[in-house]
């Protein structure tokens, strides 16, 4: 890399460097990159000796002796302020703090100037120690005159504490009365007015509310009448001010400093980014190199994590049972009776989760190190933490704020989720609990080919349950949406009723409203002997596939009618009504009306929703369950593991709780996530919630 | 308080180019300056970056001598009234303009006083202890109005706040507004795309288009010496009329050659420079005068007149077909499709390059 004849500062503008021996090298490399034969070879020369004889170049020597000079008198200033520091003993520290930074910044001032042109570090200290007096002053004379104030505020508090006027006390008393007397007079009168109907209750109300609070106000004011308590809130204010106001002011320098450190660049003799280089072994450490301690810290931290918590758990140090990330390969396979493969999983994917905010870690300190390190090299200074801490409270707060959040969902949601995921390639079936293997895509072979006791079933429950998605809810949308539109018709008398009677389904508990179905409709339920009376033969519903199957149907249509009915009706209130009068202009008329406006400004606003109404079927486990336990039973068809009117998630239930087939019901929730993530995509993928 | 802006512009995050660049602005102390212009034009960006509610991507804010740009909002000292006044719903009025001074945790006694020497000013005291919602659209415009008094901050800032009113309204509490500034003497900075608003209340108008300051300066400046064309046309109503043509041989000839107007006294010079030019004729609708005279006499024909009471506007036709709106007093009869003559003084003449729009005086300046 060369020596640019100009750095660029944080702003972008180009500046002349100060720098001579640096500038002269730039010259000679820009001079040697457009030569070429001889010529090109004498400036390689002259730039090797000028390289050689670096420090005997009349700048390196001017500059060291500023450097020297600045060395003694920092040495020098550091000493005054300690002896200052110790010498005077001031009533208000932060008024002797100002004093002694403006003493310095007017020796920082005097010093500096005469290496303006020097160098950049002293113009950036110079003009440093100009804005500082430029400020402080005035904050020093800000500070003095509130500490006076104070001071004076004090005084006559304490007078007003001796005297105890108990003239005024009383005044104020009798005072008090009049304004209560006066206000419960206004406040009769409204009753009055109330009474004889001149004026509604709600606007009484709302005056007698208007009164209350000016009364307060007024009584307060008057309190304040009495000296001492006037002064104690006077002082109260006082103190606050005291407490805030140099703070604010010192921000408002604090601005202007950091304008200075981005408007002045910095000169660098490196030509590469070493220290970026040599950071880059160990976090923090090419901050540190940069004098940027805070966030050196920061990395440093997160180093430790790294090396001390992240790599020796992977390694399998300090782990519950298994062996890092090399348990999760074996699986404790061949480990000891009390070796669970699945614990050997879990620890594995901690340590990779683990491993993985290391790695995010170090690559956040390595691209902020070589950031600022080009930076630097171009001439832009390194960040202090002032500006730092500027910045991430500007643009990475939203950061900070879901970082924790971030750790805890990944435990608690993806842990799970990849554990299911892994736990689908494993052979954990009955006869593999506490120790199984690697399988790789058999539990889907198995599933594709419904071979074995637990696939048999799987494409007669695969189809049953997209039928029953399908059918169950749009019968409950058609419904719903049918009883919406009924009951909002303008005819219709009682709409308070209905709706509250169209709502019951969804008010009741749904397990209340299945478990009373599933018995009525029991070989010996009433309604069962009811039904077979009216056809004349036994019809036994729970024993029927096809029965049972149109009564869970038409059960659900049901239940999932009311939330459809409550969307529909919002929506029906919302749609304005004189889009039904232009209609009603143009022609159309009633069934035209609802089929070219009605439906059309509702479907489109409640499109998305229905999506979650149908991936809410497809996991609908409780009804299936609950009605008849996914029974009639025919082993035949179906295995000894499910029954005919079996869906998916009751199937994966019944897979990994009754009979233990975990790594097959994984697989099989592993597919279903894929499909219910596409379809609910697919849904979503056009709202705005979606979107935004 | 001084406010001055050196070389100000705005990138907003993932756009391309600059919103506005390169702004350089001077508002002096106890000036009420006007930032006027066209929607989209970047007028309220310009007013959010001053009150820090926008970062600045480059350029300096000075209050003062003091550089503003990375100062938070609440230690600039400064008060905003909002266009949608952004009162607190579940606040009374008194509470509203109490609020600043509590977040200071200032004394009740101060506030109190503050508090009513505004609502005396702003003439609300009668319902200091009601809510934004009981109140009506004018009286929450003073009630956001003094909430910004009561700080006494050093500078004010309003984005648009008399868009919300209606006419009448709003044409009283223009008044009211200039009458509050004598008052507190307070340097305000008003932003708005109502060029009436801007030419009644201002002592100085900014006026921007494209994030790009077209001019400023004091109100009758603007008005009287446009320095382009899209100020001539942006400031007055009914807008100026203008005429394309060229100048050939020291004179004005409108494009189709239907007239000729001859050079103003002071710009022969000018005009002899620029012979050949293709250049806009601008002439405000009040300055056209009744009646024949030596030269730059227009003969036209009225089409439509919309009377507005002391004045009528005539929207009359060159013979070449170009349209022409002129503004007489109200008294004079005229009927449609009359023939008229009228004249303009050379006085009132205002020429512009066609090409760069500038006024011509200032084209040869910049040459």
């Amino acid at each position: 890399m060369k020596i640019a004849p100009k750095v660029i500062d944080q702003i972008g503008e180009a500046h002349e460097r100060k720098n001579l021996y640096l500038r002269e090298l730039a010259a000679l490399e820009e001079k040697a990159a457009a030569a070429g034969g001889d010529e090109l070879k004498a400036l390689q020369k002259k730039i090797a000796e000028l390289r050689r004889n670096k420090s005997e170049h009349p700048y390196q020597k001017e500059l060291a002796a500023y450097r020297a000079a600045e060395k003694n008198f920092l040495a020098q200033l550091k000493a005054e302020e300690a002896r200052e520091k110790a010498g005077q003993p001031d009533d208000d520290p932060a008024l002797a703090k100002l004093s002694r930074e403006i003493r310095q910044s007017q020796k920082e001032e005097a010093f500096y100037e005469p290496y303006v042109e020097l160098t950049y570090d002293a113009e950036l200290a110079w003009r440093n120690a100009v804005v500082k007096l430029r400020h402080l002053p005035e904050m020093m004379e800000n500070r003095r005159l509130l500490n006076e104030h104070i001071a004076r505020v004090q005084k006559e508090k304490q007078t007003a504490a001796a005297h105890g006027d108990s003239a005024i006390k009383a005044q104020i008393s009798a005072e008090k009365k009049l304004i209560e007397k006066k206000y419960a007079l206004r406040n009769q009168e409204l009753k009055e007015k109330q009474k004889s109907g001149m004026i509604s209750p709600k606007a009484v109300h709302n005056e007698s509310r208007v009164l209350k609070r000016a009364k307060a106000e007024e009584i307060q004011m008057l309190e304040m009448k009495d000296p001492l308590c006037s002064k104690t809130e006077e002082l109260r204010a006082l103190q606050h001010r005291h407490k805030v106001e140099l703070k604010e002011e010192r921000a408002v320098m604090q601005a202007d400093l950091s304008d200075l450190y981005r408007r002045i660049p910095v000169e660098t003799e490196d030509h590469l980014p070493l220290r970026a280089w040599v950071g880059s072994l160990i976090p923090g450490l090419s901050q540190l190199l940069n004098q940027q301690f805070v966030k050196a810290l920061l990395f440093f931290l997160s180093g430790l994590f790294t090396f001390l918590v992240a790599i020796p758990y992977a390694l399998g140090f300090g782990n519950f049972r298994g062996q890092g990330i090399a348990g999760l390969i074996s699986l404790a396979e061949g480990g000891k009776r009390v070796d669970r493969s699945i614990i050997f999983m879990i620890e594995g994917i901690i340590a990779i989760i683990l491993l993985l905010f290391a790695a995010a870690a170090y690559y956040f300190h390595i691209r902020d190190s070589f950031h600022v390190e080009k930076q630097r090299l171009k001439g832009i200074r390194p960040n202090r933490w002032t500006e730092t801490r500027q910045e991430i409270s500007r643009n990475g707060f939203p950061y900070i704020v879901s970082a924790p959040a971030l750790i805890v969902i990944v435990f608690i949601v993806l842990l799970p989720a990849i554990t299911t995921i892994l736990l689908s390639f494993t052979n954990m079936d009955p006869k593999n609990q506490s120790k199984f293997v690697w399988i790789g895509l058999e539990n889907y072979k198995t599933l594709a080919l419904g071979q074995g006791v637990a696939g048999k079933a799987f494409w007669l429950i695969l189809g049953w349950t997209v039928i029953w998605t399908l059918a169950a809810t749009t019968l409950a949308i058609l419904i719903g949406f049918f009883l919406a539109l009924l009951v909002n018709q303008e005819r219709i008398r009682g709409k308070r009723f209905w709706r509250t009677i169209y709502l019951l389904p969804w008010a009741v508990p749904a397990f209340i409203t299945i478990m009373f179905f599933s018995i009525m409709l029991a070989p010996n339920g009433p309604l069962t002997e009811i039904i077979s009376a009216i056809v004349g033969h036994t019809v036994n519903v729970k024993s029927d596939t096809t029965l049972t199957r149109i009564a869970l149907v038409m059960l659900q249509g049901w239940l999932g009618s009311s939330y459809i009915f409550l969307l529909c009706t919002g929506i029906l209130q919302s749609i304005p009504s004189d889009l039904y009068e232009a209609a009603d202009i143009d022609g159309a008329r009633g069934f035209q009306r609802i089929r070219h406006i009605t439906v059309p400004l509702v479907l489109f606003q409640i499109a998305p929703l229905l999506v979650t109404q149908y991936t809410f079927n497809f996991n609908n486990y409780s009804i299936i369950a609950l009605f008849n336990d996914g029974g009639p039973f025919f082993p035949s068809l179906y295995g000894n593991l499910a029954g005919s009117s079996d869906i998916l998630i009751s199937y994966i239930y019944k897979l990994t709780i009754d009979k233990q087939y975990q790594a097959l019901g994984a697989s099989i929730t592993v597919i279903v996530s894929a499909v219910l993530m596409f379809i609910s995509y697919l849904g979503f993928r056009k709202t705005k919630a979606f979107n935004s | 308080m001084d406010v001055s802006l050196n070389n100000i512009g705005k990138k907003y995050e993932g756009r391309e180019k600059f919103t506005i660049r390169h702004i350089d602005l001077e508002i002096k102390s106890q000036d009420f300056c006007v930032i006027l212009g066209p929607s989209g034009c970047g007028k309220s960006t310009l007013l959010r970056m001053i009150a820090g509610l926008n970062s600045i991507t480059e350029g300096e804010l000075l209050f003062g001598d003091k550089l503003m740009n990375k100062v938070e909002p609440k230690d600039r000292n400064i008060a905003m009234v909002f266009q949608s006044y952004a009162l607190y719903p579940h606040m009374t009025v008194y509470d509203n303009m109490a609020f600043s001074l509590k977040m200071r945790k200032a004394s009740k006694e101060l506030i109190h006083e503050r508090v009513m020497e505004a609502a005396e000013v702003l003439q609300i005291k009668d319902y200091l202890y009601n809510r934004p919602a009981e109140i009506s659209g004018g009286q929450r415009q003073r009630v956001a109005l003094g909430r910004a008094m009561v700080r006494k901050p050093a500078v004010f800032l309003m984005d648009e706040p008399l868009s919300n009113l209606d006419a009448k309204l709003r044409e009283h509490m223009r008044v009211e507004l200039v009458r509050l500034h004598k008052r507190l003497g307070t340097t305000s900075i008003y932003v708005t795309h109502d060029q009436t608003e801007a030419m009644t209340m201002a002592t100085k108008i900014v006026l921007l288009n494209n994030g790009v300051i077209q001019q400023q300066g004091p109100p009758e400046e603007l008005y009287q010496h446009p320095a382009n064309l899209f100020v001539a046309g942006f400031i007055g109503t009914p807008t100026m009329n203008t005429f394309a043509g060229q100048i050939e041989s020291g004179q004005f000839v409108s494009e189709g050659g239907s007239f000729t107007m001859a050079a103003p006294e002071g710009m022969r010079e000018l005009f002899a420079a620029h012979e050949g030019r293709k250049i806009t004729l601008g002439v405000r609708g009040e300055r056209f005068e009744e009646g024949l005279s030596d030269l730059n006499h227009l003969e036209m024909k009225v089409e439509v007149i919309e009377m507005l009471g002391k004045e009528q506007l005539l929207y009359c036709t060159l013979k070449d077909g170009k349209q022409c709106v002129i503004s007489a007093p109200g008294y004079k009869k005229y009927t449609t499709d009359e023939d008229v003559v009228f004249h303009v003084k050379p006085e009132a003449m205002h020429f512009f390059d066609t090409e760069s729009g500038l006024r011509l005086e200032n084209l040869s300046e910049k040459k």
